[in-house]
């Protein structure tokens, strides 16, 4: 069955894509993590894991926003389950990143 | 402290795991009252802000209160907020049933697990318990055995999990319009008695925010009860 294009208003056009760059702020913060704990000088105790642990929630943030970006380019997604995904990118995957009960 | 991360995923996948064998189980396939696709996925995303907000403002309060540095998270704040978010949003949408049992069983997945992270996370993560001569005090490395608070909550939270199993298929209307304030008062009763056993600064009559945190939602969960005993008969 063909799926109907849906209808953005413009509020929501903004409000997705304002927090569709904050999920890639995210994304460039993990890769940056990524980059101190797996690259040089980044093997100590304690990086080993650390260093997978922030390229997995990196690879996780990027296949989100690029997954929500195609479902918007799509049209084919109701505006309430694409501001899902892009909540996913910006508050869920941050917060099971940075995981822990004290971020110091 | 990357065993607490892996331990809030494996949190997070037992907790949807368990949640989809519940709902196909008994056929839940939306919170009661919650009728459009739309409205649902409101719902969630107010619920998930709610729990965001509450859990970071809560936890990083009492950090701040023990005058440490950092940002905290804490589940209690973040019931607390999704709770609060959840009222507020039901009482803009015309929603009066309880939509609350739909989220129980993954909600005590992701805090029995993710409390076995915390306990294994130790000293850094800020959740161990006062030191005790009891013979099941944990050393986390500073040579004081001390409460695992951690673990009580966890067990307490399965044995929970284990009467709803049981009892769900014998009581279902009861557990649809009360469970969730069960949950309520049985989360926060518990999490009250542990408070005792915690090393956090006092804020007021000898209690931490947690205690009040916890007081606020036994009462919500009373006053609930008493409520949907009420539109019940």
């Amino acid at each position: 069955m063909p799926q109907v294009a849906q209808h953005y208003s413009l509020i929501f056009k903004i409000f997705f894509w304002l927090l569709w760059l904050g999920g890639v702020g995210v994304f460039l913060v993990f890769a940056w993590f990524s980059s101190m704990t797996m690259g040089e000088g980044g093997f100590g105790e304690g990086a080993s894991l650390i260093g997978p642990w922030n390229l997995l929630i990196t690879v996780a943030e990027g296949a989100v926003l690029f997954i929500s970006a195609v479902l918007f380019g799509n049209r084919d997604k109701s505006a309430s389950v694409l501001f899902l995904w892009v909540l996913l990118a910006t508050v869920v995957i941050p917060l099971i990143g940075f995981g822990g009960c004290v971020i110091q | 402290m990357v065993i607490h991360n892996i331990f809030d995923v494996l949190a997070l996948i037992s907790a949807v795991l368990v949640s989809l064998w519940f709902r196909r189980s008994y056929h839940l396939y939306r919170p009661v009252g919650v009728a459009p696709s739309s409205q649902y996925h409101y719902y969630l995303a107010a619920l998930l802000m709610g729990l965001v907000v509450g859990g970071f403002v809560f936890g990083t309060l009492n950090l701040y209160l023990a005058g440490r540095e950092g940002i905290a998270k804490s589940m209690l704040g973040g019931v607390f907020g999704a709770i609060v978010a959840a009222e507020v949003f039901k009482y803009f949408a015309g929603i009066r049933h309880s939509t609350g049992l739909y989220f129980v069983p993954g909600l005590i997945m992701l805090i029995a697990v993710g409390r076995i992270g915390c306990f294994l996370a130790g000293l850094p993560d800020f959740t161990y318990g006062t030191a005790t001569t009891l013979p099941w005090g944990v050393d986390f490395g500073d040579g004081v055995r001390r409460h695992p608070v951690q673990l009580y909550e966890s067990l307490t939270m399965l044995i929970f999990l284990v009467v709803l199993l049981v009892s769900y298929p014998r009581r279902p209307l009861f557990w649809q319009r009360q469970g969730f304030y069960v949950f309520v008062l049985v989360y926060a009763g518990q999490r009250f008695v542990w408070e005792f056993l915690k090393p956090y600064p006092l804020v007021l009559a000898g209690m931490n925010v947690f205690h009040w945190l916890c007081l606020a939602l036994i009462l919500y969960a009373l006053f609930m009860l008493k409520r949907s005993q009420a539109f019940v008969e």
